[in-house]
Formats: C-alpha cells, sequence, structure tokens
C-alpha cells in the first residue's frame, strides 16, 4: 500500500532473503498484577547466515526478552503473544517443547552477562561442558569411542605379539633384553578404560583449548569460584560453542569484564566465528562493543525496533532521533569541551506506553502526527531502515509539533 | 605548601592484612595502595582509571578514613588529616559510590536520607528545616518536590545517582570522590549526570576525584588523569596528554582495547595477553613486566629485576617505565 509513496516496510523488502532467522512482528507481554507489561512490540529482524547482528538499547527495552523470545525461554507471567520466529527453516514458535529442547544447547547456544550465576559452582567446569556435549553430540561422541576402542585393541595387539616374542626368544635360550621388558610397560601404561564421559570430558578440554585456556586439561577439572572473570566467560563461550551452533546468541557478554579483558573475549568472539561459521546475535547496551564486532545493528526503543542496517552506516549516518541521541550523549573527541547532548526525560513505563510513536515525548523533532500514528521500519537506504515518520513520505506534509516551553521545561526535570 | 592545592597525598601505602592459619596469624599484606602520591588542586578533577583490583577505589576510601592508610601523609589544605578525621574536616570530604542501590537505605525517604548527614553533622533537628534543605537540594540536581516522601525503590538508577548527589552536596563539601558514578547507567543517563556534576563543579567550585574504569568518560570529565596498575600509578598527566601522547605500555594496551563507535578514534591494536596478577604476591620490579609487550619483545630487559624509573615527559606528565622503552614508542 506505500508503494505509490515508493517506500517499503522492512518485511515487504526482505521477504526474499536468505537468512538463518527471520523474525516478523514478534509479541512479548508479561501479564503481571500491575498491568500488562508490553516488553517486545512488533519487533522484526534478520540474521543472515555468518552475520553478527547488534541488539542494542538502554536497560529495559526488551532486547534480552527479545533474545529469550528466540528460545523461547521466556518465563511466567511473560508469554510470547504472537509473531513469527523462523529458525533455518523451521518455525519455532510451532515446535513441541522436546523438539525445542533439541535445538536449544545444540543449534541455538546462549552466553549470558555474568558468568558467576550461569555456573553451576558444585560441578567441575569439564563435567558442565560435557553435559552439552553428552545431549546433542551423541554420534560424534561414538565416534570418538569407536576410535579409542579401535586404538586400545590395536595396543593390546601390540602387547600380545611383543609377550610371545619374549616368550620366544626365552625359549629359544636368547639373552634377556630390558628393552622388551621397558616397552611392554609403556604400552601397558596406554590402556585405560574410557567411559563416554571421559571422551566427553576430552573434547571440552580441546574446545578450552580453542577459546584460549592454555592448561585446558587441567582447567577441566577446576570449579568456576577458582577461575577468573575472564576465565569464566571464556568457558561459557566454550560451552555455547561445543555443539558448533548455527546461532549463539550473546546477551551482554563482556558488561562485567575489564576493558583489557573485554578487548580478549571479542577478539575470541570474531575468530570463532569465522572458525565455526557461527551466526552471532549480540545483545549489549554499549555501542562501542556493536561498533568492534557487529557487521548489522538494529537499535531497540521501548519494544521497538527504531533503526536497523550496517553498523557504520548508522554510526555515521543515524537517521532516527534516538539513534542520534544515544550517539551524541557518548563523551567522545568530538565533545570534549561542551556539554554532553542528552535525551530529556526518561525511559516510558512499558505498562502504559505512549501511543504513536513511543519516543515522541523525548523527541525534538515531533511531528504533529507522531502521537497518533505508530511509525512502520521502512526502507530508507541500502539495507538500512528506519521507523521515524520524519523519513516517511506518507506524512511529509505533517506540520512540526511545537513545544511550548512549559512542556520542555517540565521534561528536563527528572 | 602551595595554597592552589586542596589536597595532597604523599608516599601513600594502603595494605590490607592476609590473614590465615590456625589463629588467624597475619601472613601477608595486599598490597592495595603502594606508595602513591598526588596534588589535588581547587576546582579540579583528578581521574583515576585502571582495571578492577587495582587499588583506584582503596584510594577513594583512604581518603576519607573508611579505611586506614599503613603509610604515607594525607594533607587537607593545611590540616594533617593522615591518622584522623575530625569531624568537622570530615564534612568537607565526601563520597558518591557506585551502586546508588546500596547506598541508600530503602526504609528510608528520600527527605530523611538527604536530611540524615545535615542532623548528624551539622546537628539540627527542626523537621521543618530538615525538609527545606532537602528540598533545595533536590532542585539542585533537577528533581521534583514530590519525590521527597518516596522510598528508593520507587525511582530509576539515574534518580537514584541524582539523590546520593543530593546527600554527598548536603554538607557543602569541597572534595567530593566520586567512584565509579556512571558505570551502571545507561549512556543517555550516563551523559545527564556527566553534565550534572559539571554543572555542580562550576557552581560550587569542588574538586573531584572520579574513579572510573571507563576511558571516554574520564577523558570528558578530568583535567588531570592517573593511570593505575597494581596499586601503583604507571602514568599521571593531563588528559591531553594521556590520550594524545600514551607513553606507558600499559596506557597504550588500556587505549587501544577501549571499544570506540568512531574508528577515527582508534589506538593501534595492542591487545594484553593475561590477567592482572594477584596484588598478594605482585611480580618483581615492575609489576607490569609480565604482560608488558616492551619486555615480551625484549626492548627493556632489566624490568624484572628493577623497579621502574620516574620519567618526566613533560610538566607533570611523568611515566613510570624505562628510558629505553618510551624511546622505542617515538621511532
Amino acid at each position: 500500500m506505500n508503494t505509490k509513496y515508493e517506500s517499503k516496510s522492512f518485511e515487504e523488502h526482505t521477504k526474499n532473503e536468505e537468512c538463518l532467522v527471520q523474525v516478523r512482528d514478534l509479541h512479548t507481554y508479561f501479564y503481571t498484577e500491575e498491568g500488562v507489561v508490553k516488553a517486545v512490540d512488533g519487533v522484526s529482524f534478520n540474521i543472515g547466515y555468518k552475520e553478527t547482528l547488534g541488539l542494542v538499547g538502554e536497560t529495559g527495552c526488551g532486547k534480552s526478552v527479545t533474545a529469550l523470545s528466540l528460545v523461547r525461554l521466556v518465563r511466567t507471567p511473560g508469554r510470547i503473544k504472537s509473531g513469527s520466529i523462523q529458525f533455518d527453516g523451521k518455525e519455532i514458535l510451532e515446535l513441541s517443547e522436546n523438539e525445542m529442547r533439541d535445538i536449544r544447547g545444540d543449534d541455538i547456544t546462549m552466553i549470558f552477562q555474568d558468568p558467576l550465576n550461569s555456573l553451576n559452582p558444585v560441578f567441575s567446569v569439564g563435567k558442565q561442558i560435557s553435559e552439552a556435549i553428552l545431549l546433542h553430540q551423541k554420534e560424534t561422541l561414538k565416534e570418538s569411542l569407536d576410535n579409542y576402542k579401535e586404538d586400545q585393541a590395536s595396543i593390546k595387539r601390540q602387547i600380545k605379539s611383543l609377550k610371545e616374542q619374549i616368550k620366544q626368544k626365552k625359549t629359544e635360550g636368547l639373552a634377556y633384553e630390558p628393552k622388551d621388558r621397558e616397552k611392554l610397560r609403556a604400552l601397558r601404561k596406554k590402556i585405560k578404560k574410557k567411559k563416554i564421559k571421559d571422551i566427553a570430558l576430552d573434547l571440552s578440554a580441546d574446545i578450552l583449548k580453542k577459546v584460549g585456556i592454555a592448561d585446558s586439561r587441567e582447567i577441566v577439572k577446576r570449579y568456576p569460584h577458582e577461575l577468573s572473570g575472564g576465565m569464566r566467560q571464556r568457558v561459557m563461550i566454550a560451552m555455547g560453542l561445543s555443539c558448533h551452533p548455527k546461532l549463539l546468541i550473546a546477551d551482554e557478554p563482556t558488561t562485567a569484564l575489564d576493558v583489557t579483558i573485554q578487548a580478549q573475549i571479542l577478539r575470541l568472539m570474531k575468530k570463532l566465528k569465522d572458525e565455526f561459521s557461527t551466526s552471532i546475535l549480540m545483545i549489549t547496551h554499549d555501542l562501542g562493543v556493536i561498533s568492534e564486532i557487529c557487521e548489522k545493528v538494529a537499535v531497540m526503543y521501548s519494544g521497538r525496533i527504531v533503526e536497523y542496517g550496517p553498523v557504520r552506516t548508522i554510526f555515521e549516518n543515524p537517521k532516527h532521533p534516538y539513534t542520534n541521541g544515544l550517539i551524541l550523549a557518548i563523551p567522545s573527541s568530538k565533545n570534549l569541551d561542551v556539554d554532553l547532548t542528552t535525551i530529556r526525560g526518561m525511559v516510558p513505563n512499558l505498562i502504559y506506553p505512549p501511543d504513536g510513536c513511543r519516543f515522541h515525548p523525548r523527541c525534538d523533532h515531533r511531528l504533529e502526527c507522531c502521537d497518533k500514528v505508530i511509525p512502520k521500519l521502512l526502507y530508507f537506504e541500502e539495507n538500512h531502515f528506519v521507523s521515524c515518520h520524519l523519513f516517511d513520505p506518507e506524512y511529509k506534509n505533517s506540520p512540526k509539533y511545537e513545544w511550548s516551553e512549559e512542556e520542555k521545561e517540565l521534561a528536563y526535570q527528572v | 605548601m602551595n595554597s592552589d592545592i586542596i589536597l595532597k597525598v604523599k608516599n601513600l601505602k594502603t595494605f590490607y592484612p592476609v590473614l590465615g592459619g590456625l589463629f588467624k596469624r597475619h601472613v601477608n599484606d595486599l598490597k592495595a595502595v603502594n606508595d602513591v602520591s598526588f596534588n589535588l588542586k581547587y576546582g579540579e578533577t583528578l581521574g583515576l582509571v585502571g582495571e578492577s583490583g587495582c587499588g583506584k577505589t582503596t584510594i577513594g576510601k583512604t581518603i576519607v578514613h573508611l579505611v586506614k592508610p599503613t603509610d604515607g601523609e594525607i594533607f587537607y589544605k593545611e590540616n594533617d588529616i593522615s591518622l584522623d578525621l575530625p569531624r568537622a574536616l570530615r564534612k568537607k570530604i565526601q563520597l558518591v559510590f557506585q551502586d546508588p542501590d546500596s547506598s541508600l537505605n530503602p526504609r528510608m525517604k528520600i527527605v530523611d536520607l538527604i536530611s540524615e548527614p545535615i542532623r548528624i553533622l551539622e546537628g539540627i533537628t527542626n523537621k521543618i528545616e530538615l525538609r527545606l534543605r532537602a528540598y533545595k537540594l533536590l532542585q539542585i540536581v533537577s528533581m521534583k518536590k514530590e519525590h521527597l516522601d518516596r522510598f528508593p525503590h520507587e525511582f530509576s538508577g539515574g534518580q537514584k545517582q541524582r539523590i546520593v548527589i543530593a546527600r554527598a552536596l548536603a554538607l557543602n563539601p569541597e572534595i567530593i570522590v566520586l567512584d565509579e558514578p556512571t558505570s551502571a547507567l545507561d549512556v543517555s543517563v550516563q551523559a545527564q549526570i556527566l553534565n550534572l556534576l559539571k554543572k555542580l563543579q562550576r557552581q560550587f567550585n569542588l574538586s573531584y576525584i572520579f574513579i572510573t574504569h571507563d576511558l571516554s568518560v574520564v577523558r570528558y570529565i578530568a583535567n588531570r588523569i592517573a593511570v593505575m596498575y597494581l596499586g601503583k600509578f604507571v602514568e599521571t598527566g593531563s588528559s591531553k596528554d594521556i590520550f594524545e601522547n600514551p607513553s606507558h605500555p600499559y596506557t597504550r594496551a588500556l587505549l587501544s582495547s577501549r571499544p570506540v563507535i568512531n574508528l577515527d578514534e582508534k589506538h593501534e591494536e595492542q591487545i594484553l595477553e593475561g590477567e592482572i596478577p594477584s596484588p598478594v604476591n605482585p611480580p618483581e620490579g615492575c609489576t607490569f613486566h609480565p604482560r608488558c609487550p616492551l619486555f615480551q619483545q625484549g626492548v627493556t630487559t632489566v624490568c624484572n629485576e628493577q623497579i621502574p624509573e620516574e620519567i618526566n615527559i613533560s610538566d607533570g606528565h611523568i611515566v613510570w617505565c624505562r628510558r629505553k622503552g618510551i624511546e622505542s614508542y617515538k621511532k
């Protein structure tokens, strides 16, 4: 219907795009005693194969709930009210709980902000990583177990033949050779009965090595409290990658870490993404982290996506007033001697969100139509989508809203 | 003593005892702050930057005597406060913590929270007067009158931090130690708080000690910056010196690992390996040498034996490193 204005909605524009995850018009509400909290209210985005999408927004804008909806882990009183989540051709919202459990931890894995809270303190790190492997990688495990058994069998055969040789030498009355004995002893040491659990533990150690933990055989036996913050986060990443997932959801993975450790972790995630060819959904409030690691970014405000597009385009040329405000609020070399630009007012209450565009009470460029019509996520330029009436040709002629002085004054108080 | 200096800290050492054994003997010291000296001028902001566990918070706590210094001298104007902080001076130095949640008593109303220091240290008990003072303070941090009778849980993080700042201002202090005041906040709220702090500084001629791990924030707010590593300063200088001419390998690594949205501001890639060692057994010689790229590349050699030299690069820009190492950056 918008075609006559030469503007297409995001859904229309990316209909035929090949991608791993396709979220369309997702609504996740929390039915609390105080009212219905509309945490996610009509969110649509795509994650391509081997792509890193950053989901950025302030506290309470619904970015974590969006991620939890993707793996269907929203807790009561929360419920996914409507929408569609296509993952690799499957409709996530229509799967049974059992099918969902197969996907979680296998095809989609998640890393949380606080690694100490997401690791179980009473189990060793290796045991926790191997749990996922035991559940989801049965075939690989079987294969490695078979290989191992074969190795053991060949060692046994060697021992047997060596024994026979020694016996023969004895019967022939040849001199006793200590070398043979030593060989036999060395071979006997190699024989170890390993169960499938031990194999899984070995695999965990291999993965830990991949995330940059040098002494991985030793670390496998450690408990979470014995590790430092950076190490714990590495363990979480190892756990997330242990089953070669198609999508890794990282919910503020570096927020609790120091900058130097954060840089290490970000570099590691970049490297592993290529190695495992995983797509990543990166959730954070730190625009700097997004700029380091992501290719595309979706800016969320109050349960909706306000801007979506390639990282560099958005950071260099933000269109939505909220994105612009966010970027200007970061201290940088450009605004050293002036006051920082702030967005006045506060994040709205999600039980009674403002009508129309949810940003309108804080927006300097507000139009007359902003508090009446909900803006759609519309095509702006190549891969760049904005949800704002300012860029919607349909509302080109809407007059600008004049803020009265009183209103402005009130808005600056908090 | 120079008259424009409000706080002088000389060779400050703060050790926490490590107890162990059957009778909780004193077995070792955690050297949180190890020989640190600095001056704070009137109306100036000194930024303390470093990773967690480097002792930056302990410096703040030691100045207000929440922790007793082990050794060293602290002067507030002409008064020696190394051993004790008298009540009359206590008013003049205030502290704001990172987490506003845990610094506000959830059972007290805002009016009581803000007027508590006035009641205790100024001895005013008249309720109406206290209420009036609290309201004035709330106005300073641009909050509303109806907030006076609410409880802390009714506020957002940014508002709570404003309340904490209002409380710190209650006794007309001259120095405020700000311990990561914006770390728990979102960027847009952080910007509001930073603006507020700058405004208050101009209005009341406050001196700030700003403790943070966020380099972008410290660059914006601080006049001078001290970079800390394992209880020691590794580089001090004006914020321009530190950002435009970082000379210590640790400062350079910190700057390069800072995620920025503007690619022009990116410093050259240099990611540190390993993690910060335990301050109970700090490495010999220069505490940074196990992670130092200069030492690993063999540019400097004696770092594991000798303590670093104090090198004056320009006025007020001091680096604790080896001359040879710093010169290698200039090439």
